[in-house]
């Protein structure tokens, strides 16, 4: 019998994965945050996301992750905590669980005044060319004659901390519109706890990386992640775009009493290994990079600001390289950038390798309407040959 | 406020130079960015692309090479097209240039065809409406010649006499043979002619500046 070797099956997979094949092929997003209705019509495998500050770069990236994650409430109060969000009322109580009611609410309502009432959040996508739709809501609690609806009573009778209160219940629905099968959860902002009518839904592996770099233990996660893969080769070389001498990384110990695993590299013609961070904030930002595109196997991997830390003479090959891991390992890219080095840097790697299916996605607010406009890579070549200005 | 857009396509090189040397001249120069598109058909054809990046202020400056009203046409059509969508775009050439207020998304937008927005023509026109009242009598002395070159040796197609003509004009100079858009500073041009100054204004008006 013939044996298969690894490289052939990736080989057939890959040749196998046309663009159609991306696991987020268009994107509708109604409620979150500053977008009442945002459409992309189509996305790429890697994509940029550009435009003026406070045009919700980060809150597309948010919205895309929360969408993929299914609504994961953990995933949710990390957004809030991220922005500060989960603080604002300190003051007033020292009961976490009432600091996340009021704000969740900043997450759906707009900011608008007058949209006051759309309080829904619906993100609905091409997920592997099927239409799936996430619904976040506050369900009715009471029904118009004063009775508890069935869901108010199931949750004050698995929970003493019920409340009525407008946005102490969140309802999550994920529906997959061809099949009709859906996810159900109620999350009781009180005392953090889910209800669960209905889960079946398998999650995709998905990363973010955030503006600051990964920890060390973050990194130590994806790390592992890679190893057990044996993709720690897509690291290396992202890693030598740096610095060509770097044979090998590792994760040492220091007797220093901190129980951290550090990350080293190993030099050519360097008999002991160096710390990482000896190397520049850039070199601990490829590392992350690199680590987390390998463990978004099949999956998405979201960076804000992928330009922080990197000089911009390395961002072309930086580029390269997403562009060819992507495309290896059917990983999806959303990336957001400040710089027009990026910009015209992936601009560049889109139209070189052939193969790729970058998309450059441009957020402009016009008063309170927020419009994504796209460039795929015929209107990419346009942009770097007349040198058009996107940002 | 974020610093704002300004963006003026053109069809070649030439119209380029002249029309920098021209905002030069009036002290406007450096808050626009002039981008040679290479032709019309390139114009029409990344349009959309342009407008989607642009979301201040987009001009354009076209050639009316044949007739004026196709022209005007093909570039009309292209913006009322519902992949780039203005609306109220007027059917004619408008005297002063036309200006469409930014709709929507849309980036406030102006056209210019060349010489004024009446005459068929490009670039070599409008330079001709430069010349200085002083060196009319110069001009007049070119047109003879370049009439009344011997049909075997005149090379160039009629629609090109005008370019013989400035070129010619150019090369009678005290610095023969200087590019067209270097010379437009120079004293046998006016950079305060009417035509100059309606062109001036159009631009001001439309990338609002003082």
């Amino acid at each position: 019998m013939p044996t298969t070797t690894v490289e052939e099956i990736e080989k057939v997979e890959t040749s196998k994965s046309k663009k159609s094949e991306l696991l987020l092929d268009s994107l509708e997003i109604k409620g979150y945050r500053c977008f009442k209705h945002l459409t992309i019509e189509k996305l790429g495998r890697v994509n940029l996301i550009v435009g003026k500050n406070n045009v919700g770069k980060t809150a597309l990236l948010e919205a895309i992750s929360i969408y993929i994650n299914r609504g994961n409430v953990q995933n949710l109060i990390h957004f809030l905590e991220t922005r500060n969000e989960a603080q604002r009322s300190i003051e007033q109580s020292s009961n976490r669980s009432v600091l996340i009611d009021l704000s969740f609410k900043t997450l759906f309502t707009s900011n608008s005044e007058t949209s006051h009432n759309t309080k829904d959040l619906s993100i609905k996508g091409n997920v592997n060319t099927n239409a799936e739709t996430l619904l976040l809501s506050f369900p009715e609690l009471r029904s118009k004659d004063g009775k508890l609806t069935d869901i108010a009573r199931k949750l004050s009778e698995t929970s003493k901390m019920f409340s009525e209160d407008e946005g102490a219940v969140i309802e999550i629905k994920y529906i997959k519109e061809k099949s009709g099968e859906f996810d159900l959860e109620y999350y009781n902002v009180l005392n953090n706890s889910l209800f669960v009518e209905k889960k079946k839904l398998v999650n995709f592996p998905n990363v973010f990386i955030k503006v600051e770099s990964l920890r060390n233990n973050e990194l130590l996660i994806l790390w592992d992640d890679t190893n057990k893969n044996n993709l720690i080769e897509y690291a290396i070389n992202a890693m030598q775009l740096l610095k060509g001498s770097i044979k090998d990384i590792s994760f040492i110990g220091v007797p220093s009493g901190s129980n951290n695993l550090i990350p080293h590299v190993g030099i050519v013609g360097k008999p002991t290994k160096l710390p990482l961070r000896r190397f520049g904030d850039g070199m601990t930002r490829l590392l992350g990079l690199s680590l987390a595109l390998s463990s978004c196997r099949n999956g998405i991997l979201f960076i804000d600001e992928i330009e922080t830390g990197l000089h911009y003479s390395i961002l072309p090959d930086v580029w390269k390289l997403i562009f060819k891991t992507a495309r290896d390992l059917n990983v999806q890219v959303f990336a957001t950038t400040h710089s027009y080095d990026c910009i015209e840097a992936f601009a560049q790697a889109a139209i070189d390798d052939e193969k790729s299916d970058g998309m450059l996605i441009r957020l402009a607010r016009k008063d309170e309407q927020i419009k994504a406009f796209t460039f795929d890579e015929k209107q990419l070549e346009t942009i770097t040959k007349e040198h058009i200005e996107v940002r | 406020m974020a610093i704002q857009k300004r963006v003026l396509l053109v069809e070649g090189i030439n119209d380029l130079h002249v029309i920098k040397n021209l905002l030069i001249a009036h002290g406007i120069e450096g808050q626009i960015e002039i981008r040679d598109k290479q032709g019309i058909s390139n114009i029409l054809a990344t349009l959309k692309t342009e407008v989607d990046a642009n979301q201040d202020f987009l001009g354009i400056v076209v050639d009316a090479n044949s007739s004026l009203d196709s022209r005007w046409q093909s570039l009309i059509d292209r913006l009322k097209d519902k992949e780039i969508g203005y609306a109220k775009v007027p059917a004619e050439p408008v005297e002063n240039g036309l200006i469409l207020k930014g709709q929507g998304f849309l980036p406030k937008l102006g056209i210019w065809v060349m010489p004024n927005n009446k005459l068929v023509g490009k670039i070599e026109n409008f330079i001709r409406l430069l010349v200085a009242e002083e060196k009319e009598n110069l001009w007049l002395i070119v047109e003879k010649v370049v009439s009344e070159i011997p049909a075997e040796e005149k090379l160039f197609a009629d629609k090109d006499i005008i370019k013989a003509q400035v070129h010619t004009f150019l090369a009678w100079q005290d610095e023969p043979g200087r590019p067209m858009g270097e010379s437009i500073t120079r004293r046998y041009f006016q950079t305060d002619a009417p035509e100059a100054l309606n062109f001036v204004e159009w631009i001001r008006k439309l990338f609002e500046l003082a």
